[in-house]
């Protein structure tokens, strides 16, 4: 057990160096910083409708980068290992191939985890910058003297700790699309095919639950179009799970609660798709 | 023996994951939206993806920017766009459906550069009738939202003056969750609007019998004592 978890350390930490070196992480990084950067010039709003565009704004680039790296690093990582042929190398040593995937896959997770932790991170210097701001204008458009629970609640509007949940939620769902995009870079010979195929899958993610809703309830469907459906439901994944995180973005729903559907979903969805990744990864022939 | 293993353990999970779907259609969808509607905001969310809500907002700086050069149709337009990439979000229909209701009709009432008061008038319950649209699509997508049924019940009292609308959402809104006490009173003072004395007695009655707050009670007491006072009068004459 113990030379499994070193053999998995090993190869996550080589993982993380690799995307490093390669600079993938900053190539997206840094537009995401300065995309965040600009926040400062939308001020022309009420209280309210500020903190929804700065909350929109911060998540929005957290989540729209974070897919991007997501996918593009675990596209990039398998092809690169199978192009220059170190792929060889590492299954040369005892080594389960579920092993050389996990690795990959927790090595992609934690710069995907660090990226948003720095995305995080500025996003609370911009609020925390902004908030003195925030609250002169809306103590200026009150129509009486704010009490200290008004100011409490204000300040829970902009500091809501709920707002911690939505970024894990929105955490698991970038490991399920690093899971999906590991799973393809078994099978593709091109990391751009990977990378292309991946956009889709996480689109059409978000329309499936709607699909699958309209064909089990709406009796003029035919038959055919109902089991294509749920073939779809099986083998896609459904972005709906982690749409708690838009709620709680719109103040219409937070509760710790909301985080065990999505994590149970992205754990079940994850352990077949490893379970996949590593038959086919099995079967395939490096020679 | 390892690739069967690695089978059953990929049927496992997908059995695991179809019952997790199951289980989450299994859970009454609020939502009354046509199916079109609800492919609409699906296909919006993935093609957007996390950049939705900042597109949506992006639009809304508009409609402030609109309403300031009193530029109503294109205001109506940006209302429009943020209210369709993000319709979960209330403050787009209720302070949407306030521009097009308040703003733009009374722009249009007071427009100096229009000369025919008549022109003026259907201008305004133009803009009048396009806030109530609003409001009542914004309800589609938030039926539980008491906030929009209150908006609802104040387009109709201060704009169109029918206090029979109004009574009606301003009861609807008073079931709803989250609801303020004084939301249930505004359906009472819509009552009395209407001259409709004896029922709005009966109502601030059930009112007090319903009510816990001894601030909302003591409202209701004093209410009630001076509509007592005043109904010998005729209804339409004890109105203030």
């Amino acid at each position: 057990m113990k030379s499994l978890l070193i053999r998995l350390y090993t190869l996550s930490v080589l993982t993380v160096r690799e995307l490093l070196r390669q600079n993938v992480l900053y190539l997206i990084l840094i537009p995401a910083l300065l995309t965040l950067l600009t926040l400062p010039l939308f001020a022309n709003l009420t209280f309210e409708e500020q903190i929804k565009f700065m909350r929109d704004f911060c998540f929005g680039t957290m989540s729209v980068f974070g897919i991007f790296l997501a996918i593009i690093a675990t596209a990039q990582s398998v092809a690169n290992d199978i192009e220059q042929k170190t792929i060889l190398t590492v299954l040369a040593k005892p080594m389960g191939r579920w092993e050389y995937l996990m690795g990959k896959g927790l090595g992609i997770g934690f710069v995907t985890f660090l990226a948003l932790l720095i995305l995080g991170l500025l996003s609370a210097g911009l609020f925390f910058l902004q908030e003195p701001k925030l609250f002169e204008s809306a103590a200026a458009n009150a129509t009486q003297p704010l009490t200290p629970q008004d100011w409490q609640e204000l300040h829970h509007q902009l500091w809501n700790p709920a707002l911690l949940i939505a970024m894990g939620i929105l955490y698991l769902k970038l490991l399920l699309v690093i899971g999906f995009t590991l799973l393809l870079s078994t099978v593709a010979s091109s990391s751009l095919f990977t990378i292309f195929t991946s956009l889709m899958i996480y689109m059409i993610g978000h329309l499936q639950s709607t699909a699958r809703e309209w064909a089990t309830s709406v009796d003029s469907v035919s038959i055919g179009v109902k089991w294509a459906i749920r073939i779809a439901a099986v083998l896609l994944p459904d972005m709906s799970f982690y749409e708690g995180a838009d709620r709680i973005l719109l103040g219409t729903g937070a509760s710790w609660m909301l985080w065990i559907q999505p994590l149970s979903y992205t754990l079940l969805n994850l352990a077949w798709m490893l379970g996949l990744a590593t038959w086919l990864l099995e079967s395939r022939d490096f020679r | 023996m390892k690739r069967l293993l690695l089978l059953l353990l990929v049927v496992v999970c997908l059995l695991g994951k179809v019952a997790l779907e199951i289980l989450s259609i299994s859970i009454p969808h609020p939502s009354e939206l046509p199916w079109g509607k609800r492919f609409q905001q699906k296909a919006i969310q993935g093609v957007l993806g996390g950049f939705r809500g900042v597109i949506a907002d992006l639009s809304w700086l508009n409609v402030t920017l609109d309403w300031e050069s009193r530029q109503w149709v294109r205001l109506q337009e940006n209302i429009w766009v943020s209210t369709r990439i993000q319709p979960e979000s209330l403050l787009f229909w209720d302070v949407g459906a306030w521009h097009l209701a308040w703003n733009a009709a009374l722009g249009e009432k007071n427009d100096v550069m229009e000369l025919s008061s008549e022109r003026r008038r259907q201008k305004e319950e133009f803009w009048v009738e396009q806030g109530r649209l609003l409001l009542e699509e914004g309800i589609l997508y938030h039926p539980t939202s008491f906030k929009l049924w209150l908006q609802l019940g104040w387009l109709h009292q201060q704009r169109r003056h029918d206090y029979q609308s109004a009574y009606d959402c301003f009861l609807k809104a008073s079931t709803l969750p989250g609801a303020p006490s004084y939301v249930a009173r505004l359906a009472g003072y819509a009552l009395e609007k209407q001259g409709k004395m004896p029922e709005a007695i009966e109502f601030w009655h059930h009112l007090l019998e319903t009510s816990t707050r001894p601030a909302d009670r003591d409202m209701i007491e004093k209410r009630l004592l001076k509509l007592e006072k005043d109904s010998t009068l005729p209804p339409l004459k004890s109105l203030p």
